[in-house]
């Protein structure tokens, strides 16, 4: 979903738009339901305080009211009356005024010194005892009291008028505690009470809700109302003025302001989101267009496609900027096409070149095919061949001199070399350098055909010409041997003579055999044989180099494991090829065994000479097959002209076999291995 | 006619019977107003007063009796037995007396203290220290008083 988003920039248009849209209406919401409530819970505390200070100044007002009529009253001469228990009734009569006065629920009675009810509004009291007696105390000053029947007592002392000031009683009047009722204000969601909570006095317009009132706040929230409240002043002790609010009330106009909120939120998001999607559409459509154009490009290398530049705007002008790129961009491509053509042209051209110089046998032709190729290839440019001199700035032909190993300067191709391009330039390089490499090659050639006529001839008239007085030599002796009466030491001596002219002569027969096989003249002379017959071959080799192994006492042994398998071989030389094997085991084996194995296996007749000799150092096997080559210290003490082994592999191959020589190092024995195809 | 008659001298005849009714009614006030005597609270000191002293009082010309602040009670204006103890002790009559107290007034000094009945004037000076007052003598009954003055 977030790769999606990612990779979309319709779904980011979509997304960032809604998000500004959004978020602010979202801030909104945040503040009015976060901070909201407590503004508003504030702005209605600090509000309903100050309606709070005036009914409790309101209050304060009416008691003050009240203590100054009733210290009017308490200051009336007639006052004086009590001390004759208002026996004309006037204190009555003033006080049953003043009742009429005030309106009010209350009692207004004077009690005298010894707290007996000297007259009452209340006529049924009087003369009785005043029950809240107690309370009275002696202090100068107007008091309030609240007591438990429902009342608050207002009380006054009265001094005498007559009698210098003595204290005659009390004034007192039984304030109702319904009477406060009139300072409760009825308003919706607002309870408002007067509370005292020693007496459990709720005077409320209405009932009020449970609350927990302390001494040291001045509010209680909890639940689904606010409730505020304060001492209402020092003339009522204990007596809280408390205001109770509805919470919905109070945040009656947040909740509307919280739903229009939302309601414009729905409303300002759908409008945003339809407005998102047509911008996002406009806006991305083109883009859209673009990339689903450039993805194709891309995808089918179509370089020339062209995008609709659908406005004038950014978009726009991108799709144009756009097409020029595809235009700039197949032109390019078509240069690039047709530069690549020349070159591949050019390519072909010189492969064909080199292929006809490859077929030129001639100095002359060669140079007369390069001209005419290079004619055709390139009509407008006249070239030729010249000897000039061998700085010219033209494409110089070179040749190299094996005798002195340099290179000589051969010619030069003419043509308007300076005002070639440079891919020409090249190309005309490289064909003097072709024509330089054919002439080389055919220098080379014929000089290697010179040198081998001179080698074969050198070793055929060599040998032809060591044998004669070879033989010549092996004749007298032999004649000497067998018809002329020697003595011991001339017969020892002679025969020595002969010994190193046998020795000689079968080291020129090895040479001429190898010249001749190298000369590629060697007869051979093929027969199908049978594998018994190639280990009846084998047995009769071994049989002939019996003796050499029982001298040296050597374990010598023959294993064959013929099936019924043909192949063509010359006999001759498989002959020649085990001979030499087996002399050479011999040779280099002082003690232990020489076995020769006879099996097929894969088709194949393979024929193992292992001996238990000194044995051959792995990195001198490589070069052991090469002429004239003879292994380590052996050639010292043992005889030989270093062609045995090259003679045998040559002859394996020429009979259509392989010759391999393995060994695990020194001193760990030898294996050959003859490997003859059957058929 | 007889009709109007009748009303015309309903309300004469009605006038009359008023003014006969009066009239008795004054003369039996006349008769209650009996002989007087000035009553003085039991702390008062005991020395003789003449009427000089008693108008003096009255008259809030004096106050003291020795070291004894006197509070003399009046009764109110109406009544018989204040209107024969001003002619026999004040010797002034009723537009006098009240010319007398509007001057006392804003020199600063008030009337004595007036009750309504007897009765709560000799309540009064049982009670209260240095209290004087008039009552009949025939009020003094059981009272806690002490006469200090016979005319």
């Amino acid at each position: 979903m977030i790769t999606k988003i990612k990779n979309s920039l319709s779904a980011k248009l979509l997304i960032l738009l809604f998000l500004i849209g959004f978020i602010p209406y979202l801030l909104i919401l945040v503040y009015t339901k976060v901070y909201g409530q407590e503004q508003i819970l504030e702005s209605t505390i600090a509000r309903e305080s100050v309606q709070m200070q005036q009914i409790e100044e309101a209050v304060e007002m009416h008691l003050q009211q009240l203590h100054r009529g009733l210290l009017f009253l308490s200051q009336l001469e007639l006052m004086d009356d009590i001390v004759v228990d208002d026996l004309d009734h006037r204190i009555l009569q003033t006080l049953e005024a003043y009742h009429e006065v005030l309106g009010l629920e209350a009692t207004l009675l004077v009690v005298n010194d010894k707290h007996r009810i000297v007259t009452s509004t209340n006529v049924q009291n009087i003369d009785k005892l005043y029950p809240y007696a107690k309370s009275l105390s002696h202090r100068k000053v107007f008091q309030t009291y609240t007591v438990d029947d429902g009342k608050i007592l207002f009380v006054v002392p009265i001094f005498s008028q007559l009698d210098s000031g003595r204290e005659l009683g009390h004034l007192i009047m039984e304030y109702h505690v319904e009477n406060l009722q009139r300072f409760n204000q009825r308003s919706k969601g607002v309870t408002t009470a007067m509370v005292n909570q020693v007496y459990h006095y709720h005077i409320s317009s209405q009932p009020l809700e449970p609350f927990e009132l302390r001494s040291d706040l001045d509010r209680d929230d909890e639940g689904e109302t606010l409730t505020l409240y304060r001492p209402i002043n020092s003339l009522l002790e204990d007596w809280y003025l408390v205001y109770q609010l509805d919470k919905s009330v109070v945040f009656h106009f947040l909740e509307q302001l919280n739903l229009y909120l939302i309601i414009g939120a729905l409303f300002g998001m759908s409008t945003i989101a339809l407005l998102a999607f047509y911008m996002s559409r406009r806006v991305v459509y083109p883009l859209k267009l673009l990339q689903e154009q450039t993805r194709e490009m891309v995808a089918k290398h179509r370089y020339d496609l062209k995008v609709p530049a659908l406005s004038d705007d950014e978009v726009g002008q991108l799709a144009r900027s756009f097409n020029v790129l595809s235009d700039d961009i197949t032109a390019v491509m078509e240069a690039l096409q047709k530069e690549s053509q020349l070159r591949m042209l050019r390519l072909t051209q010189l492969i064909s070149l080199f292929h006809q110089l490859l077929s030129s046998q001639n100095e002359q032709s060669c140079l007369q095919l390069a001209l005419h190729s290079l004619q055709d290839i390139v009509p407008e440019h006249k070239v030729t061949f010249k000897v000039l001199e061998e700085n010219a700035p033209f494409p110089a032909i070179y040749l190299y001199d094996f005798e002195h190993q340099r290179e000589l300067y051969y010619g030069s191709l003419s043509i308007d070399f300076e005002q070639l391009q440079e891919e020409e330039k090249e190309f005309f390089l490289a064909a003097a350098a072709m024509i330089s490499a054919r002439l080389n090659q055919l220098r080379a050639y014929k000089r290697l055909q010179k040198d081998d006529e001179a080698k074969r001839t050198f070793i055929s008239y060599l040998s032809h010409e060591l044998r004669t007085p070879l033989h010549a030599i092996l004749t007298q002796t032999q004649y000497l041997i067998g018809y002329e009466s020697l003595n011991e030491v001339q017969q020892d001596k002679i025969a020595h003579i002969e010994n190193a002219s046998q020795q000689l002569l079968s080291m020129i027969n090895d040479l001429l055999d190898l010249a001749k096989l190298e000369a590629g003249k060697y007869d051979l002379q093929l027969e199908t044989v049978a594998c018994e017959e190639i280990v009846m071959t084998i047995d009769t080799v071994m049989q002939m180099l019996a003796p050499l192994a029982e001298q040296k006492e050597l374990s010598y042994t023959l294993d064959s494991k013929c099936d019924d398998v043909n192949t063509v071989i010359d006999l001759r030389l498989l002959r020649r090829v085990v001979s030499n094997l087996l002399s050479n085991a011999i040779k280099f084996t002082d003690e232990g065994e020489i076995t020769c194995s006879v099996f097929v296996k894969e088709k194949k007749i393979i024929i193992v000479i292992k001996d238990s000799g000194c044995g051959i150092e792995t990195k001198a096997l490589t070069t052991l097959c090469d002429p004239f080559v003879q292994y380590g210290e052996s050639s010292q003490k043992e005889k030989g002209s270093g062609v045995g082994l090259a003679l045998s592999q040559r002859y394996a191959v020429l009979f259509g076999g392989t010759l391999e020589i393995n060994s695990d190092g020194l001193g760990r024995g030898t294996t050959a291995t003859v490997t003859i195809v059957t058929i | 006619m007889a009709e109007a008659t009748t009303l015309i001298l309903g309300t004469l005849l009605g006038g009359m019977v008023m003014r006969i009714i009066g009239f008795l009614l004054m003369t039996v006030c006349m008769l209650q107003a009996e002989q007087w005597v000035i009553i003085g609270h039991g702390s008062l000191p005991n020395t003789r007063l003449d009427a000089e002293h008693v108008r003096a009082l009255y008259l809030g010309k004096k106050h003291y009796l020795e070291e004894q602040r006197i509070k003399p009670l009046n009764l109110k204006s109406d009544n018989p037995l204040r209107q024969a103890f001003e002619q026999d002790i004040l010797d002034l009559d009723r537009e006098e007396i009240h010319a007398y107290w509007i001057k006392q007034h804003y020199l600063g000094k008030r009337p004595p203290k007036v009750l309504s009945s007897v009765e709560t004037l000799l309540r009064y000076v049982e009670q209260v220290e240095g209290t004087i007052g008039y009552v009949p003598l025939s009020a003094i009954g059981k009272h806690h008083v002490y006469v200090w003055y016979l005319p």
